[in-house]
C-alpha cells in the first residue's frame, strides 16, 4: 500500500461529477431492479448502490485505509459489477454508477491491485500489441489463410494490408485470430460482398480491444486506443471499424 | 453493426430474406445498443435475415447484461459469481424458445454461452457477423 499514491489517485478522480453523484445517491435501492446480479441472486451486496460504499468510505477517511479494506473494495467493484449501466436507467437521479465503479477501480489500479485475469491480459496487450500475445507473423498468416479459404467461395475476394487512402480500416479482436479464424472469414466475406474500399493494418493497431478501459487504468487505455488511432491516421482512412 | 446496416440500406450488402429458419433472438449489448444506440440498425438486419425473430423481454436499452462485461470475461477469480448471476439473462432467452441467440459482441458471446450452459438452456450462440455472412447473397 502506498497511501500517497492512493490519495493522489482519489484527488485526481474527485471531479464535480463524481462528488455530485456520490452526494445525491439516496440509497433508495430502485437500482436493484436494474441489476442482473440482484435479479439473479437478490442479496444486499448485489444492489448497485452498494458498489458506491467503498468509495464513500474511502472519501470519508480521506484515503487512510488498509489493505484489507482495499481487497474488499476490489471484490465489490470488480467482482459484482459488469458496468453495463442498466441500473442508471432505474435511478431517479440518473446516477452513472458504472462511472463511479470505474473511478473506484482506478484506485485499486493505483495500488497494483488489478485482478490477475485483467492484469495479465493488459500486460500482454501492452507488450505484444494484443491481449493474447499473438505474433505479427501469426496474425499475417491467419489473414492470408482465411482469405484463401474465402477465395474458394468468392474468387475475387481481397484482404488489402496497409493500403494507404482506403476508406475503412478493419480491426479485430485477438480471439478472432487465435481461436476463431472463421470470424475473419465472415468479416472479409461481408466487406468483399459489399464492395467497400477497406484495408487491414499490420501495425499493433489491428487489435481494437481495450482492457485498460475495463481495468480502470487510464494511461494503459490511452496507449491502446492511441495505437488504433495512429494506424488509422497513418493510412489516411475515414472510418475505423472495431471488432464485431 | 452500423456499417452493415448502412451498406444494407444502400443496397450494397445483399442479404437473403428470411434465410435463417430457426427461431432466433438477439442480445442487445451495452456497447452497441445501450451506449451507441444501434437498436434500429440491428432489427433492420435481423428481421430481414431471420424468418422467426423473437424479442427477449426485457430487450433494447432495458435488456439484461450478458454477464461478461466490464472485464468479467477475463477474471476467472469471479467466474462462479458470473455464472450464478447469468440466470436473469439465461431465463430471458429460455422464455423466447429461440434455438439461436445472436450476439454482436465477443464478451456477450462468452457470457451468454457460459450462462446458457450453466442454466441448461438449449440454444446455440452465433456472432452477428457469422449470422449475416451465411445469409449473404452472392448470386445477385
Amino acid at each position: 500500500m502506498d497511501l500517497d499514491i492512493l490519495k493522489k489517485a482519489l484527488a485526481s478522480r474527485s471531479g464535480a461529477r463524481l462528488k455530485l453523484w456520490m452526494e445525491i445517491c439516496a440509497r433508495c435501492g430502485l437500482c436493484a431492479q436494474g441489476c442482473h446480479f440482484y435479479q439473479s441472486d437478490p442479496r444486499p451486496e448485489h444492489v448497485p448502490a452498494y458498489r458506491l460504499k467503498p468509495l464513500a468510505e474511502l472519501m470519508r477517511r480521506k484515503g487512510n485505509v488498509d489493505e484489507a479494506f482495499m481487497q474488499e473494495l476490489v471484490d465489490t467493484v470488480y467482482g459484482t459489477c459488469t458496468m453495463c449501466q442498466r441500473c442508471s436507467m432505474f435511478c431517479p437521479h440518473g446516477i452513472n454508477i458504472a462511472f463511479l465503479v470505474r473511478a473506484t477501480r482506478a484506485l485499486a489500479v493505483s495500488q497494483g491491485m488489478t485482478p490477475q485475469g485483467l492484469a495479465s491480459g493488459l500486460a500482454n496487450a501492452l507488450e505484444f500489441g494484443n491481449n493474447l500475445g499473438i505474433s505479427e507473423e501469426d496474425y499475417l498468416e491467419t489473414v492470408e489463410w482465411q482469405l484463401e479459404e474465402l477465395q474458394g467461395e468468392m474468387p475475387d475476394a481481397r484482404a488489402p494490408m496497409d493500403k494507404k487512402g482506403a476508406e475503412v480500416l478493419v480491426t479485430f479482436h485477438p480471439r478472432d485470430i487465435k481461436f476463431y479464424p472463421q470470424n475473419l472469414y465472415n468479416y472479409l466475406k461481408l466487406y468483399n460482398a459489399a464492395g467497400i474500399d477497406f484495408t487491414l493494418t499490420s501495425s499493433k493497431g489491428w487489435d481494437s480491444t481495450n482492457i485498460g478501459l475495463f481495468a480502470g487504468d487510464d494511461p494503459a487505455a490511452a496507449e491502446l486506443a492511441g495505437r488504433v488511432v495512429a494506424a488509422g491516421e497513418n493510412l489516411g482512412v475515414k472510418t475505423i471499424l472495431s471488432a464485431e | 453493426m452500423k456499417m452493415w446496416a448502412d451498406l444494407f440500406r444502400a443496397g450494397k450488402l445483399k442479404l437473403k430474406q428470411h434465410f435463417h429458419k430457426e427461431p432466433a433472438t438477439f442480445q442487445d449489448s451495452c456497447n452497441f445498443i445501450r451506449n451507441a444506440g444501434h437498436f434500429e440498425d440491428s432489427r433492420l438486419l435481423l428481421r430481414h435475415v431471420a424468418a422467426d425473430f423473437r424479442e427477449m423481454h426485457p430487450n433494447g436499452n432495458h435488456t439484461y447484461c450478458c454477464g461478461s462485461g466490464g472485464g468479467h470475461g477475463l477474471m476467472s477469480e469471479y467466474k462462479q459469481k458470473r455464472l450464478a448471476t447469468a440466470k436473469a439473462k439465461a431465463e430471458a432467452i429460455r422464455a423466447t424458445g429461440a434455438e439461436i441467440a445472436v450476439v454482436a459482441c465477443h464478451n456477450c458471446e462468452d457470457g451468454i454461452r457460459d450462462g446458457l450452459k450453466a442454466h441448461e438452456v438449449p440454444a446455440q450462440v452465433h456472432l452477428f457477423s457469422h449470422y449475416l455472412a451465411e445469409a449473404v447473397d452472392l448470386d445477385e
